[in-house]
C-alpha cells in the first residue's frame, strides 16, 4: 500500500487556512468581548441611574414634614434626619390592595460601597435605634464610594444650601425645600441628584416653613 | 465494485466556501452587537441628556424669578450649558391674562445646550404662575 505524504505545499496551504481561520475567530472573539464588557457597563449605569432615580422620585419628591411623639420627653418631633452622609424621611405613597399605609419612612445610607434604603409603611424614628423597627433593606446602586445630603432652604428669601438640617433648633417643624443627593463611584465619577420636597417652591410649601420662635 | 478504501479530501474550493460563510456569520453577528452596543451608548447618553435638564429644572422651579445662572454644586457638567427662557402662556386669551384678580400664566422653557456642537440636546417647557414680587 502507497503511503500518502503531504507536500510543502499542500502543508503550506493548509496551514494558511487554518491562520485564517483562526485570525478571524480570535479577532471576532476579541471584539465580542470588548462590546460585552462596554455593554455590561453601559447597563449597569442605566440600572444605577434607574434605581436612584426611582428613589429620588418616590421619596424625596413625595417627601412631607411629619411629627411623632417621642416618648422620652412627651414632645412631638419631626420625623427626619438631615445629616451629611444620611437621610431619614416621610413620605407619601401611592396605596394598593395589601398596603396598611399611605406614607413611607425610609433611611438612605452608605454600607461598604452600596447605597441602602431601608423602609417601612410603619414609622422609622430617627432618635430610636433601628433594631427596634421592622423594615426592609434593599440595596439601591453599588460601587459608592461616598453618598453626601445637602438641604435647600429660602433665608430671607434667598437659597440657602446646608451641609445638614438641624431638627432641633431652627427648622423643628419643617422639612427642606429641596434635598441633593450626591453619589460619588469607585471609578472617580459623580452624580447628582435635586429634588424638591413635597409641594415646595418658593411660592408654596407643604407645612409650616418659618422659623420657630424661642 | 465500489472502492471502500478511498480517502475524502476537501477540494480548495470547499474550504475557501466553508471560510467564506464563517467570516460571513461572524461578521453577521459582529454587525449586530455593535448596532446593540451602538443603541444602548444611545439609551445612556440620552438618559444623561435628561438627567442633566432635570436637574436644571429642578432649581430652576425652585426659584421664585428666573435666576442668572445654575451653580456648579448643582449643575457641574463642563461641556452642557443650562438656559431658561419665560414667555406668557400661548393661546392663553389677553383679557384673562389682564385681569389683576387672576395670577398670569408664564411658560418656562428650560434647555441643556452642548457648548461644543451648540445644539440644544434637552428641553423641556413648564407651566407656571407668576407671582409678582410684592
Amino acid at each position: 500500500m502507497k503511503k500518502h505524504s503531504f507536500t510543502l505545499v499542500e502543508l503550506i496551504a493548509a496551514m494558511s487556512i487554518m491562520l485564517m481561520v483562526a485570525l478571524i475567530i480570535s479577532t471576532a472573539a476579541s471584539t465580542f468581548f470588548v462590546a460585552y464588557e462596554q455593554s455590561e457597563k453601559l447597563s449597569a449605569r442605566l440600572n444605577t441611574f434607574a434605581a436612584v432615580n426611582r428613589v429620588a422620585d418616590r421619596l424625596i419628591c413625595n417627601s412631607i414634614p411629619f411629627v411623632w411623639q417621642n416618648e422620652e420627653d412627651g414632645k412631638e418631633q419631626l420625623v427626619f434626619l438631615g445629616e451629611p452622609h444620611e437621610l431619614m424621611l416621610c413620605a407619601l405613597t401611592r396605596t394598593y390592595l395589601d398596603d396598611d399605609s399611605g406614607l413611607l419612612f425610609a433611611r438612605l445610607y452608605l454600607q461598604n460601597t452600596t447605597l441602602y434604603c431601608d423602609y417601612s409603611g410603619y414609622p422609622i424614628l430617627p432618635w430610636l435605634d433601628m433594631d427596634q423597627f421592622n423594615y426592609t433593606a434593599e440595596p439601591i446602586a453599588e460601587n459608592v464610594q461616598e453618598l453626601n445630603f445637602s438641604y435647600y432652604t429660602f433665608t430671607d428669601g434667598e437659597l440657602e444650601k446646608l451641609d445638614e438640617w438641624d431638627t432641633e433648633d431652627t427648622y423643628s417643624t419643617s422639612i427642606p425645600a429641596a434635598i441633593q443627593m450626591e453619589l460619588v463611584f469607585t471609578d472617580g465619577t459623580k452624580e447628582r441628584w435635586l429634588r424638591r420636597t413635597a409641594g415646595n417652591s418658593y411660592n408654596s410649601s407643604f407645612g409650616q416653613r418659618e422659623e420657630v420662635e424661642e | 465494485m465500489i472502492s471502500t478504501n478511498k480517502i475524502l479530501h476537501f477540494t480548495i474550493i470547499e474550504v475557501v466556501v466553508a471560510v467564506t460563510i464563517l467570516a460571513t456569520s461572524l461578521t453577521a453577528l459582529l454587525t449586530l452587537s455593535f448596532t446593540a452596543q451602538q443603541r444602548l451608548a444611545r439609551a445612556a447618553e440620552k438618559q444623561q441628556h435628561f438627567h442633566m435638564l432635570q436637574q436644571a429644572a429642578e432649581y430652576y422651579m425652585l426659584q421664585p424669578n428666573k435666576p442668572d445662572s445654575v451653580p456648579d454644586t448643582i449643575f457641574d457638567y463642563p461641556n452642557f450649558q443650562p438656559s431658561c427662557t419665560i414667555d406668557e402662556s400661548p393661546g392663553m386669551v389677553e383679557e384673562l391674562n389682564d385681569e389683576s384678580a387672576l395670577i398670569q400664566l408664564d411658560v418656562w422653557t428650560i434647555a441643556v445646550t452642548d457648548t461644543r456642537t451648540n445644539n440644544v440636546v434637552e428641553s423641556i417647557q413648564i407651566d407656571r404662575l407668576h407671582y409678582d414680587e410684592d
